[in-house]
């Protein structure tokens, strides 16, 4: 009983492990095919994404957005929905935090930083309500709606930028830049690291907490794991729902207000390479877990950090490390079938030495 | 799906990596030494780019001319592409770290990320494309897109037998407005009838975007279009081809791509004038200001082939204009249009 408690523990990071070590293997090979040594390569990788001054500093920048818009599309797995229109929130989100910081003046630092934080959350929060309302009383499945609005919320902010918002005389489309009283503290000197990872930190403990502890993540789980179940005792599925998708658009909008607070101090197209749908892998990779999703953004945002400097220093090409970052995916994909299979005939020779009536 | 955790692993995990990050975080600081860029050191000159250096058009223009420029004065280059906004202060605070002397970003995205990473390397210079700002240690350089617009305006205005002429382009933003400028006064100086609009695809690369918007405008009478896209430029092509009106290249010689549709191209070399600048910092005569290089350097901005299609005294009329920006007999200064900032001719009243 004690080693199967272990195992049930420890499997959750084995097999990503494996799958990250798989990855890097055959990553290896890509390597090699551009001509440098993969060895030498994954010196750079490691050095400048983990183990120095700058590195962690960039790969914190990275990983604080896809935190929060991973933990945000974690909650909506729970209660069984898709949200892959993290991309979509977070740009809203951007734009809450860019209204606040830009049209907001006068307030002291302690007010207008969390006024902008909420500013994104509201945004994203509208942005994934929208989907959740779409889906809790329309029927509307919520993987097309999320993902069309990424496309509505790009626009928007895409003439924004260049319309209304625009600093006049701007060399490219982007706003004026927001007042210093909403800026995020920077965490290490002389580097980007910004505080918004200690805001995706404690989101995903609260959340972390709200599950394991609150009636109201039981209620999410209850819905997303049998709806008919949720329903039978009381509960509003619909609302329960609405609410989910409205906080997981949240959470995105709160990455994206870290990113214009924090890291560009302005709101302009791209504020999000992708990290939307990046999320989506992360909070898949999790397996559900809180925990996991925060060490699953950290080696996606290491490999991202990384990323950049083997192009600039051993000039192997970006789209290798974006094939790397897919091959993990997809070993990943592969170990969970693996591991449930191999699960499923373990609890079958147990069962079978057991005497009937032991309890696993 | 759900994994069972304690609270107690969950808070172990947690410290475990703030612990190790903060550790790591002790380690590197020592190695992390502001290095000083010596004498003997050869001359290092890095460029950050949004998209691909092999895109036909800004990026890889830039690329080349800094490839040329590498060869005949013998700097060291690096570079990297595909940098989304995100990313940009990193890398160009990551090149100006390791003790490149110039750092460029080659867009007007860029001054954003220059502003807010300049202030930390006040050995390095940082010169932004068409950005448009100076300071202590920034400059920036750019083609006379005011002059493009005018080349392009003036070629369009004569040949149109509709009188309405086009510009494509992806986004509006002050570069984009120069060239509309001078594209709509190049028009209204060869032929005041000649009616200019603009269409904004929204996407410098996306094909399809660009074909549908040349396609409209060519519905609605449009017969000359000036395109300013990057590899968008091959839907601008096919649309124009098949309703049989006339294109305009920008950015290099564009006539072999359809030795008909193609009335001239005006050619703006961004590589060549990038390297002026780079030259000049080599030297040491660089000057922290928004260097604008025009047609009165015959490498960085000039008419391209001309297409059969155009009849002689046309052609020199446009080859007319070309010589007076040369010789300085035409230019541009600031000036206000309905209230709002914009650029009319040097001895002109208004529009």
């Amino acid at each position: 009983m004690k080693t199967n408690q272990v195992s049930n523990a420890f499997l959750p990071f084995l097999a990503p492990m494996l799958a990250i070590v798989a990855a890097l293997i055959v990553g290896a090979f890509l390597i090699a095919l551009t001509g440098v040594n993969p060895l030498h390569a994954y010196t750079i990788l490691f050095r400048e994404s983990l183990a120095n001054y700058y590195g962690i500093g960039n790969t914190l920048t990275k990983m604080a957005p896809l935190l929060l818009t991973a933990s945000g599309v974690l909650v909506g797995l729970r209660a069984g929905q898709l949200n892959i229109g993290g991309e979509g929130q977070i740009h809203m989100g951007g734009l809450g935090a860019a209204l606040v910081g830009l049209y907001v003046h006068g307030l002291p630092m302690w007010i207008h930083i969390p006024l902008a934080l909420i500013g994104g959350f509201l945004l994203g929060a509208i942005w994934g309500g929208i989907a959740g309302y779409l889906k809790a009383f329309r029927g509307v499945n919520e993987v097309i709606t999320t993902l069309l609005l990424n496309y509505i919320a790009l626009n928007i902010i895409s003439y924004l930028v260049q319309r209304p918002m625009i600093e006049p005389g701007a060399a490219s489309p982007f706003t004026p830049i927001i007042s210093d009283s909403a800026k995020l503290p920077i965490l290490m000197p002389g580097g980007l690291a910004h505080a918004g990872i200690f805001i995706g930190l404690i989101a995903t403990m609260v959340l972390g907490w709200l599950f394991r502890r609150s009636p109201l993540g039981y209620q999410i789980e209850v819905v997303g794991q049998n709806p008919t179940a949720a329903r039978y005792a009381g509960m509003s599925v619909s609302r329960t729902i609405m609410f989910v998708m409205a906080l997981a658009g949240g959470l995105a909008g709160l990455a994206g207000a870290g990113e214009v607070m924090g890291l560009k101090h302005r709101l302009f197209e791209t504020i999000s390479p992708g990290y939307g749908y990046e999320a989506v892998a992360i909070a898949l990779l999790s397996r559900g877990s809180f925990t996991g999703v925060i060490f699953t953004s950290l080696f996606f945002g290491a490999l991202r950090s990384g990323a950049n400097v083997l192009q600039r220093e051993a000039g192997i090409p970006f789209t290798i490390v974006y094939a790397i970052q897919g091959l993990t995916v997809l070993f990943i994909a592969i170990s969970l079938a693996v591991e449930s299979n191999l699960l499923h005939r373990v609890s079958l020779r147990m069962n079978r030495l057991k005497p009937a009536g032991v309890k696993l | 799906m759900t994994a069972k955790h304690s609270r107690r692993t969950f808070i172990a995990y947690g410290s475990a990596a703030l612990g190790t990050s903060l550790l790591l975080k002790a380690c590197a600081n020592q190695s992390a030494t502001p290095n000083a860029a010596g004498d003997s050191k050869p001359f290092k000159v890095a460029a950050v780019f949004v998209g691909l250096v092999t895109d036909k058009g800004w990026n890889q223009s830039a690329f080349e001319g800094l490839n040329a420029a590498k060869k005949k004065l013998g700097f060291e280059f690096a570079y990297v592409e595909r940098t989304a906004a995100p990313d940009q202060a990193e890398a160009l605070s990551e090149f100006a770290r390791q003790g490149y002397n110039v750092v460029l970003g080659h867009s007007g995205e860029f001054v954003g990320p220059t502003q807010q990473v300049a202030g930390q390397f006040p050995n390095t210079l940082f010169l932004v494309t068409n950005g448009g700002i100076s300071g202590s240690n920034i400059a920036s350089v750019q083609t006379n897109n005011l002059q493009a617009g005018y080349l392009s305006g003036t070629m369009g205005a004569l040949m149109t037998q509709s009188n309405k002429i086009a510009f494509v382009v992806a986004k509006q933003f002050k570069a984009m407005d120069q060239i509309l400028r001078g594209f709509e006064l190049g028009a209204k100086a060869a032929n005041p009838a000649v009616v200019t609009t603009a269409s904004y695809t929204g996407d410098w690369d996306d094909v399809a975007k660009a074909k549908e918007a040349t396609t409209a405008l060519i519905s609605s009478g449009v017969d000359v279009i000036y395109s300013y896209l990057d590899n968008g430029y091959v839907g601008v092509l096919e649309a124009v081809k098949e309703q049989g009106v006339y294109l305009l290249g920008n950015t290099s010689d564009r006539l072999s791509d359809a030795p008909k549709t193609v009335l001239t191209s005006v050619v703006q070399n961004v590589g060549t004038a990038i390297a002026s600048v780079v030259e000049l910092a080599q030297k040491g005569e660089v000057k922290n200001q928004v260097y604008v290089v025009g047609a009165e350097n015959p490498e960085v901005l000039y008419l391209g082939r001309f297409s059969e299609a155009v009849p002689l005294p046309m052609k020199q009329k446009v080859t007319e204009v070309e010589k007076q920006f040369k010789e300085g007999a035409l230019a541009f200064k600031d000036c206000s249009v309905d209230g709002k900032e914009s650029w009319c001719l040097q001895g002109a009243t208004s529009t």
